[in-house]
């Protein structure tokens, strides 16, 4: 077996999956998300908080988190959709909304950048 | 590095991630950078080539010779970023095609205002001319072809300038802040590049843009024009490779615990 499937296997065994369901399981799955994210490892950033987000749905701290790790992987509607349930859970949240307005300074520059075909 | 060194690189990450995970906690929220892709401009998937045909300039005399150091620029700049190959022709394909049409307005560099005003209509209508690019584009093995016209001035932009001061006040011993104006000798160099990106298989112009860039220098920096021109390039390059080639869009985002 590869040393990195290993590894995986590994950190899958000693971090989140023990972990049962609930609160506290979204929660570790979301820190070891951040964890792997800072390491620029953002598909399997993505892959924790989708997990997270499984076990706590309305979470706005997830859907914040999913959002960006869309962001990253290119998929920005979805990234967009994510952003704005966040806001929509956490009005009020400052580092959500400072956040979503970085995506759409970003989402403008690309849109201005219409793709044409020859 | 290599594939081996890359997979150890990436499997001590994540031991440190496994570790870090376990003393997760400390924070509530991370600011980590994102890199977000950003599309090109055209499509260029379906050219294996690209040719730099050079570029129109006024005919006035310059310290650069500007389709010249515009065309090699670019190339190296292509030959960096693109995987498209680079054609290299002995001399720029538009080059021949301008100096013909100058020529026949004169004798160059004794043109009057009027023939230079021509000339820069007539270059404009080579530019826009799908055959004469179509014809180049059989000749080249149907490229992409990166043209336009290309300006580079130098002005004096001496004048007053707005000056802000901190002095001490010698009655009270208080700071305080003085604004003023203050003669300042400048010397300005701009440079406007009209780029047009052609098929070269229909000669039609798949996408046209223009870019205008300037910087000043004090008299006392002595800066050469040729210097200033890639300066201006170089702030350039970047929205002209993005015509082409995927960009990035670099920034930071806070994940939240």
């Amino acid at each position: 077996m590869a040393p990195r499937v290993v590894l995986l296997t590994l950190l899958a065994g000693i971090v989140p999956a023990a972990v049962g369901a609930g609160d506290q399981g979204a929660s570790r799955q979301r820190d070891f998300g951040i964890e792997v994210a800072r390491q620029g490892l953002w598909r399997e950033a993505r892959f924790r908080f989708e997990r997270s987000l499984a076990l706590q749905p309305d979470n706005a701290s997830g859907l914040n988190d999913l959002a960006i790790a869309l962001e990253q992987a290119g998929e920005f509607d979805k990234a967009r959709e994510a952003y704005e349930k966040a806001l929509k859970l956490d009005p009020k949240n400052v580092y959500i909304q400072q956040n979503y307005d970085l995506f759409r300074e970003a989402d403008d520059k690309r849109n201005r950048k219409a793709r044409k075909k020859p | 590095m290599t594939s081996e060194t890359a997979r150890r690189a990436r499997n001590r990450r994540l031991f440190a991630a496994a570790l870090a995970s376990l003393a997760v906690g400390c924070s509530s929220f991370v600011e980590v950078p994102v890199e977000t892709p950003l599309q090109s401009k055209i499509d260029i998937s379906s050219f294996r080539r690209i040719l730099v045909a050079g570029f129109a300039t006024d005919l006035d005399s310059s310290d650069v010779d500007l389709s010249q150091e515009t065309a090699r620029l670019l190339q190296n700049q292509l030959r960096a970023s693109s995987k498209l190959q680079v054609l290299e022709p002995d001399r720029p394909p538009l080059g021949d095609a301008l100096d013909r049409a100058a020529e026949k307005l004169g004798v160059p560099g004794k043109l009057s205002k009027q023939e230079r005003e021509q000339f820069k209509v007539e270059a404009d209508r080579i530019l826009q001319d799908a055959e004469f690019w179509r014809k180049i584009g059989e000749e080249y093995g149907n490229p992409l072809i990166v043209t336009g016209r290309v300006g580079f001035d130098v002005q004096n932009r001496s004048g007053f300038q707005a000056e802000e001061r901190v002095v001490r006040d010698p009655s009270s011993s208080q700071p305080r802040l003085v604004r003023g104006n203050r003669f300042m000798e400048r010397k300005g160099f701009s440079l406007a590049a009209d780029f047009y990106f052609v098929d070269g298989r229909t000669g039609q112009t798949l996408h046209k843009e223009k870019f205008t860039e300037e910087v000043l220098y004090s008299e006392d920096q002595k800066i050469s024009p040729l210097s200033a021109y890639f300066e201006l390039m170089d702030r350039l390059l970047p929205n002209f490779l993005g015509v082409i080639t995927p960009q990035k869009i670099r920034g930071t985002r806070i994940l939240l615990h």
